[in-house]
């Protein structure tokens, strides 16, 4: 492509032109640079830059009048928000793309597609404040899937124009004390990996929840991105432990099978509002996992190149494509939150007693949040939420944020670990319990609530306001100790927090915690599957879903529970204490009575 | 508590192919996943009986001590394996003290029921002998000796005795381990100055 002045390549981006083309396009830029002989394959495409956005805003005095609505705005009061957008929205539409940029765009387009319309790209901002380490903008523009021919991809582009003014990047900006002038737009155009026949989600270099640097963590669902990237689904999870993999060990020490219910597809149109629709996933597709252990560790090594190009913990989307079978990277961008954190104190809520549980998903954070339920259907009734309230709804998404502030705790049907009200609740310190199912349901309006992420990976709201205690102590270097202090751990999913506390090891890891909670089964109901009556089948074959059969499931998800302690205090020792049920705790095991004696 | 459990259900006919699986679970994590910082302990052996056919079970599910670093840990946990700890420690790396079990089963007492549940304290003189006889024992082997029950993260003077005693790890409930650990420094410490100014 001959040098244009206000569109490029990504081939012809990196990190030097965040300024110009935003975080996101800069970033794709320098992975097609500098990572693809790593082996990091990255979509092609290319960007419109901040100056022809400028060049669009300053037409006729677009800018001015902007500014002048924006101004004395209150971005708490919801209405006037509202109206706010929606006017600087729709002058945006009515103003034409300047001359230039749009033969540009044509040209560019030409080259991406060689003529092809059938080829389909995807449309997205990058905004030129974005990204920046100290502000995630989770999910902050729009972004639009599966665009087809040229005046689609220029309405497209209008629209990420305009996202820049939706409610809540108004509302994030303001807060945040972005000048509003110095903010400018760049958008890119992307050929779109066909994850709608394949799977794709987001994984970072760290644990999200404990900051633990020694794992990649991935999430996955079938599908195209944006159903995991929004929280609509409940997607699989892996950990990759770094140091095995650069051993070259097989890496992967834990999974978790997620619900995984709809998935988004192209839809039959090619412009925005219509090109992609949300279906069913069948159950079979549901009840396994929609990455082989081979994709797993592949993509971990990806996230490892990645982590190496840019030095720090990163945020990174992917997507499998379904029909050549390659895996893309989307997006790489630095992780915001657990990464700012120093692991030098330690501060632990605990519950003093506790109640009926009421709803359980998810944890995220490790505090406990307590007041009252306020089941919220949709973004029209978000200003029943006062401050100190739980906010109960089936997901949220950006249109959220200004009354997620106000909350003593989120709560949501559906979502995982990565999805926006997890970044946002991680993000704004307060604890969400995300992916609960039927929360909306089980929480009645009004009623008082306790939300605790205090108790590992599962999250549990709890009937009343409970009393909670909070410890904190700072501690700098340990002096001496006449002795090695080791740790008793249970629960593997508490061990990413306690490997940062002072220790030798682990001086007792019990497999107990891992039966009861993550097997379930008993291991000779395990053994004789299939040859179990049919209803004791039926609870042993729903409890190893995702696995080839019951006695692998037994074996690996012991391997995972081992392994997941192993790997957090490795290379110290951690000595594993085998099995220490007695009769009676194997009884309350699936199929225990069965085969313990009274 | 007296039940089928530790390793006399794993050496039972009708638990191994139970314990196979487990074996599995364990050659996994440490050769194929590479945590070679796993060792492996056995909970509550009876007799040297048991503790022969155990480690010989192990070895034959591919848990051979010594194969890969592998260590194996014996749990001090029934007063037989303080008595005869020099000859369960033949079989094993060391021993972690089970400091719940000991004191119950030397005292005579089931902490779960209520009428005797105030007479358990681990501090008690007969389980310190048998605590004193293990720990001399490891030490005088030159094998590792530690404790995982309840009572040094509970009794700091408890834990203080342990390390007076020549014990080499205390293995604490997460929530104690910072304040445990700045004690016995602190500890330390003042014992070493009062030995200082007394020459």
């Amino acid at each position: 492509m001959a040098r244009l002045k206000y569109v490029a390549n990504f081939d012809r981006l990196g990190m030097g032109d965040v300024e110009r083309f935003g975080g996101k396009n800069a970033s794709l830029g320098e992975m097609i640079g500098r990572l693809s002989k790593a082996g990091i394959r990255v979509p092609g495409g290319f960007a419109t830059d901040a100056e022809a956005y400028r060049e669009f805003i300053g037409q006729g005095g677009l800018k001015a009048r902007i500014e002048a609505r924006i101004d004395g705005l209150d971005p708490d009061d919801l209405e006037s928000l509202a109206s706010c957008g929606a006017d600087i929205r729709g002058w945006i539409e009515a103003t034409p793309f300047p001359e230039q940029l749009e033969a540009e765009i044509a040209q560019a387009y030409r080259e991406l597609t060689g003529g092809d319309d059938s080829v389909s790209v995807a449309v997205r901002s990058s905004a030129t404040a974005e990204d920046l380490p100290d502000a995630s903008f989770a999910g902050q523009q729009e972004t639009f899937l599966n665009i087809r021919g040229l005046p689609n991809v220029m309405v497209a582009l209008k629209r990420v124009f305009e996202s820049l003014y939706n409610d809540r990047a108004i509302s994030y900006r303001v807060h945040k004390g972005f000048e509003r002038s110095a903010v400018a737009l760049s958008a890119g155009v992307q050929r779109l990996a066909r994850s709608d026949r394949g799977a794709s989600g987001v994984m970072f270099t760290l644990d999200t929840e404990s900051g633990f640097r020694d794992v990649v963590f991935i999430t996955a669902s079938w599908g195209l991105g944006e159903m995991v990237v929004q929280g609509a689904v409940n997607p699989d999870e892996f950990y990759v432990h770094k140091p095995m993999l650069r051993q070259g060990k097989f890496p992967v020490i834990r999974r978790g099978l997620g619900s995984k219910s709809q998935k988004m597809v192209l839809g039959d149109q090619a412009s925005a509002g219509r090109s992609v629709r949300t279906v069913e996933v069948p159950e079979a597709d549901r009840n396994r996992f929609c990455l082989s252990d081979d994709d797993v560790v592949k993509l971990a090594r990806l996230a490892l190149r990645i982590e190496e190009h840019y030095q720090r913990p990163m945020d990174i989307e992917w997507a499998k494509d379904g029909v050549d079978g390659e895996i893309y990277i989307l997006q790489a961008r630095p992780e915001t939150v657990k990464s700012r954190k120093s692991g030098d104190s330690q501060e632990r809520y605990r519950l003093k007693r506790k109640s009926e549980i009421l709803a359980s998903g998810r944890a995220i954070g490790h505090k406990i949040g307590a007041g009252t339920v306020r089941v919220v259907k949709g973004a029209s009734e978000m200003g029943r939420v006062k401050p100190g309230d739980i906010i109960v709804t089936d997901m949220t998404d950006p249109n959220w944020e200004p009354v997620m502030k106000r909350a003593a705790a989120i709560v949501t049907n559906r979502g995982g670990r990565t999805c926006h009200a997890a970044i946002i609740a991680r993000e704004l310190g307060i604890p969400a319990v995300v992916g609960c199912g039927d929360a909306t349901a089980t929480l009645k309006d009004g009623e008082a609530c306790t939300v605790s992420c205090a108790e590992g990976d599962t999250g549990n709201v709890y009937r009343g306001i409970l009393e909670i205690e909070v410890t904190s102590r700072e501690y700098g270097e340990m002096p001496k100790c006449p002795v090695k202090i080791t740790m008793n751990i249970g629960n593997p999913h508490l061990a990413f927090d306690f490997q940062a506390l002072p220790n030798w090891g682990v001086g007792l890891a019990r497999l107990e915690f891992v039966i009861n909670n993550m097997i379930g089964v008993h291991p000779k109901a395990a053994l004789e599957y299939p040859d179990l009556p049919a209803d004791l089948k039926r609870e042993v074959e729903h409890a190893a879903r995702g696995y080839r059969d019951p006695r692998s499931f037994f074996v690996e998800k012991m391997t995972e529970g081992v392994a997941t302690i192993a790997a957090a205090f490795w290379p110290k020792p951690v000595i594993v204490r085998l099995s220490d049920f007695k009769s009676n705790e194997y009884k309350k095991l699936i199929g225990g009575a069965r085969y313990e004696p009274d | 508590m007296l039940g089928f459990r530790g390793a006399s259900r794993y050496i039972a006919e009708s638990f191994r192919r139970c314990f196979e699986m487990e074996c599995q679970a364990m050659r996994r994590v440490r050769n194929e996943l590479g945590l070679a910082n796993v060792e492996i302990m056995v909970p509550f052996v009876r007799t040297l009986g048991e503790c022969a056919q155990v480690i010989e079970l192990l070895a034959a599910n591919g848990l051979k001590r010594g194969e890969n670093g592998l260590r194996l840990i014996m749990m001090c946990e029934v007063p037989s394996n303080a008595i005869l700890a020099e000859q369960f420690l033949e079989h094993f790396d060391g021993f972690s003290i089970g400091s719940n079990d000991l004191t119950q089963l030397t005292l005579g007492l089931d902490r779960d029921s209520g009428l005797v549940a105030d007479a358990f304290d681990e501090r008690d003189p007969a389980v310190k002998a048998m605590l004193r006889q293990a720990i001399q024992a490891c030490r005088k082997a030159g094998k590792y000796v530690g404790i995982c029950g309840q009572g040094p993260s509970d009794h700091l003077d408890f834990a203080k005795w342990l390390v007076h005693e020549g014990i080499e790890s205390l293995s604490l409930n997460p929530d104690t381990v910072v304040e445990t650990w700045l004690q016995l420094a602190r500890e330390a410490d003042a014992s070493a100055k009062a030995k200082v100014a007394a020459t």
